[in-house]
């Protein structure tokens, strides 16, 4: 049979429709005003270089002694983890009684080009974890790591572990080398060296793109494409124009940092040989012995889940959890889904240790 | 604001109403309507086209990337409807007039096809290569990133189109190759090693940037010839394509499956890497060029910031590194680790003296008890000489007493000998 049977007068109206949903689509966009992000009050309480600690006001009065504090990744910005109002790991976690702390690493430009993993694990990370343990009296604190972010958690708890209470891990890469690792795959010829020196500082730009690159016609596309459905919603026209704003908000990375993971990760998958040397002291996941949750999608294009699950096999830890949330690597953070799941399960978990 | 608009919103949806209704009613009185009807021929893009233009303005700022997104993809959208129906009425059209449809539809597939890959200037072709996202967005950051720190304004290579250029570029390279293989003489010998270099490196991007377009203009036939396949799957299954979304959404899935296929290869990782590689090294390369220059002019060079950004990064640490000293909390950890340490050692000191004391205890009660003995020996002797003993002068020491002086010297240990020696002495001394 001929499979086309797209009439004329159906196709005029389909065209049609579209065409009024864009008008209405634009008379929203005039009515939805400024795009703000980062929903939850919070104040600073410690700053270094471009560096800002923030403490989340808390939502309850009884409080779990231990302090959480996540560890961002350098790409893209942290508010995506309190984005807004119902769509925020933030307040769930707040909503479940933990005091929460973020670090937000700013925005480094041409000064901050040397800064190296050793500097922002054994130096940022490392001062933050001593604030925080001060200003609790406190040995040890949680540590709950976010992509890249995780993966600095792990470094920093195998070689800090005497500051590190209870260590969760979100979407973190640790095998870099999956077969599903397309990230992984693409950098793993490229002559770092030579970029990094070339460059200088990597242009947020860039990584915009190569994350666009996983899925170039559904992100670049088809979401525009869908999105026409419902921009006669201002709450959701908004709510996606937020996500935007996020998606490109995409902070330049220091060269230096940035060369030393590509090629000690990503080429050379030295986390799970245990070779990474982060400044003088090698990183040995056998030394993570604290509890350990582990929490990956299974949908996530940028980090398989594969590349998250391997930590099972290398931590030291007798107590290792792990959870799988069903969706992507965003969504894991911003979906009503993930609202639903994420944060109880981590205060919970924390609640009992 | 939509005020501000001359073609506002209200506008623009009552007179697209009136076109629309203008063209249902020519349609109406058409024959009846049908997949092969001259309707199809209507400009949707351009109609959409001139109302972006004039709404543009009208978008808030906070909103107008994301309109213009949407815009970009409503125009592609309605260009690949424009397109499509156009095939699917020469199908029909053929169809009706005896011809397999799939025959026909074959044939157009071919001809697409050759469009990716010989650069037609079909209309469709162009359409589905705007649909593919990468042939426009990869290459324009990277040409940004070259062009960032470039000698010349933008990447001049871009212009240099890769279709149908293979052959042609070959025959330049090589004629270059040899061109610039020639050794370097005279006076401006390094300067003229330099220039071959830069333009051995130019080479080597261009023909970078050229592999990694036919590689996409490839991937494209690819993404064309799952359409196709999925096209016909559907006939067979007796399945209908009813809108125009659900071709687009078939060809995002057909572009999508393609293109995973083709990153993962290892083709495409070495395409990849010769591409980035060969820019930073013919960026590299200008970045030396400049700094000749500015170096010349008594200006900052790349080379010397590269220097100044690493020496401050070591005085923040060294910095750090000190302010960690000076906390508080860290002076108290150092003051109870020291006075810990002092507290163990001065445990060992004390014990270690006890031990010594009780040795030289003992050893002080030994030579007591040595000096006791030689003084009875002293005593025993002088009786003996003075015919007092208990046998009589002449007579033998008694064997006990001998058995005890030699068993005290053997206990006195080393420091007891010279004792001993003096005491045979003195026997000697006295002709004994």
């Amino acid at each position: 049979m001929f499979p086309f049977q797209i009439r004329p007068d159906q196709a005029l109206s389909e065209i049609q429709a579209f065409g009024t949903k864009l008008s209405r689509g634009l008379r929203t966009l005039n009515e939805i005003g400024d795009i703000d992000v980062g929903c939850t009050e919070k104040e600073s309480v410690y700053t270094e270089d471009k560096l800002t600690l923030y403490r989340f006001k808390p939502l309850v009065e009884k409080l779990n002694p231990v302090p959480v504090l996540i560890v961002y990744a350098l790409v893209n910005r942290p508010y995506i983890a309190d984005l807004q109002k119902n769509r925020s790991l933030v307040r769930g976690l707040l909503a479940g009684g933990l005091d929460v702390y973020l670090i937000d690493w700013g925005y480094p430009d041409s000064a901050d080009r040397f800064l190296s993993l050793n500097d922002y694990i054994n130096g940022y990370i490392d001062r933050c974890v001593d604030v925080l343990r001060k200003r609790y009296s406190l040995d040890k604190i949680n540590l709950l790591g976010i992509c890249q972010g995780g993966t600095f958690s792990l470094c920093y708890s195998a070689m800090h572990a005497d500051k590190v209470r209870n260590l969760i891990t979100t979407v973190t890469p640790v095998d870099f080398h999956t077969p599903q690792d397309m990230l992984s795959h693409w950098v793993r010829k490229v002559n770092i060296d030579l970029l990094a020196e070339t460059m200088g500082n990597i242009p947020g730009e860039m990584l915009n793109w190569t994350f666009l690159s996983l899925k170039p016609f559904r992100l670049s596309g088809q979401k525009y494409l869908d999105m026409v459905n419902t921009l006669d919603d201002p709450v959701l026209c908004k709510n996606f124009i937020r996500m935007e704003k996020w998606i490109f908000d995409s902070p330049d990375q220091a060269g230096e940092a940035f060369r030393e993971f590509i090629k000690h990760f990503y080429q050379n998958n030295e986390l799970v040989k245990g070779e990474v040397m982060i400044g003088e002291k090698n990183v040995d996941l056998e030394n993570i012995t604290m509890p350990v949750l582990n929490i990956f999608a299974t949908d996530d294009h940028l980090v398989p889940p594969a590349a998250s699950k391997a930590l099972r096999k290398y931590v030291g830890s007798a107590d290792y959890s792990e959870i799988e949330f069903p969706g992507g690597h965003i969504g894991i953070y911003v979906s009503g889904k993930a609202q639903q799941m994420i944060p109880p399960s981590v205060t919970s978990w924390l609640a009992a240790r | 604001m939509t005020d501000s608009n001359p073609v506002g919103n209200d506008d623009w949806m009552a007179s697209q109403k009136t076109f629309w209704d203008a063209w249902s009613q020519i349609l109406s009185q058409s024959m009846a309507p049908s997949p092969g009807s001259q309707a199809f021929a209507v400009p949707w893009t351009a109609a959409l086209d001139l109302w972006a233009k004039t709404a543009a303005p009208a978008a808030p700022a906070a909103g107008e990337d994301f309109f213009q997104s949407i815009i970009r993809q409503g125009k592609t959208f309605l260009r690949l409807g424009e397109e499509f129906t156009k095939l699917t009425r020469n199908l029909a059209e053929g169809a009706q007039a005896g011809s397999n449809w799939k025959d026909l539809f074959a044939a157009k597939v071919n001809e697409l096809k050759a469009g990716f890959t010989h650069g037609s200037a079909s209309d469709v072709t162009s359409t589905l290569r705007s649909l593919l996202p990468f042939f426009e967005l990869p290459m324009d950051v990277w040409s940004r990133m070259f062009s960032s720190s470039s000698l010349l304004p933008g990447d001049f290579l871009r212009s240099v189109k890769p279709v149908g250029l293979g052959d042609v570029a070959g025959q330049i390279h090589e004629g270059l190759d040899q061109f610039l293989s020639m050794p370097a003489v005279g006076y401006m010998r390094e300067w003229q090693e330099r220039t071959q270099g830069g333009m051995r490196l130019t080479m080597d991007y261009q023909k970078a940037q050229q592999e990694y377009s036919q590689a996409h203009g490839r991937l494209g036939v690819d993404a064309l010839e799952r359409l196709a396949a999925k096209i016909i799957e559907r006939a067979e299954q007796g399945q209908e394509i009813n809108t125009l979304r659900e071709v687009y959404d078939l060809w995002v899935d057909c572009g999508e499956e393609a293109y995973s296929a083709f990153v993962f290869t290892e083709e495409y990782a070495n395409i990849y890497a010769r591409l980035v590689n060969a820019q930073m090294a013919l960026k590299h390369h200008n970045q030396t060029a400049v700094d000749e220059v500015a170096g010349s002019l008594n200006l900052p060079t790349h080379q010397g910031i590269t220097t100044l950004q690493r020496r401050q990064q070591e005085l923040r640490r060294e910095l750090a590194g000190f302010r960690s000293l000076l906390d508080p909390s860290v002076m108290e950890a150092m003051q109870a680790r020291l006075k810990a340490q002092a507290e163990a050692l001065n445990g060992i000191t004390q014990k270690k003296l006890r031990t010594q004391g009780e040795s030289i205890e003992g050893m002080r009660e030994k030579v007591t008890v040595l000096e006791r003995d030689v003084a009875r020996l002293l005593k025993d002797l002088a009786a003996l000489r003075n015919g007092t003993g208990r046998e009589g002068r002449g007579g033998r020491i008694p064997a006990k007493r001998t058995a005890s002086a030699v068993s005290v010297v053997a206990a006195a240990g080393p420091r007891s000998k010279p004792a001993a020696r003096a005491s045979t002495a003195q026997k000697r001394g006295k002709g004994e």
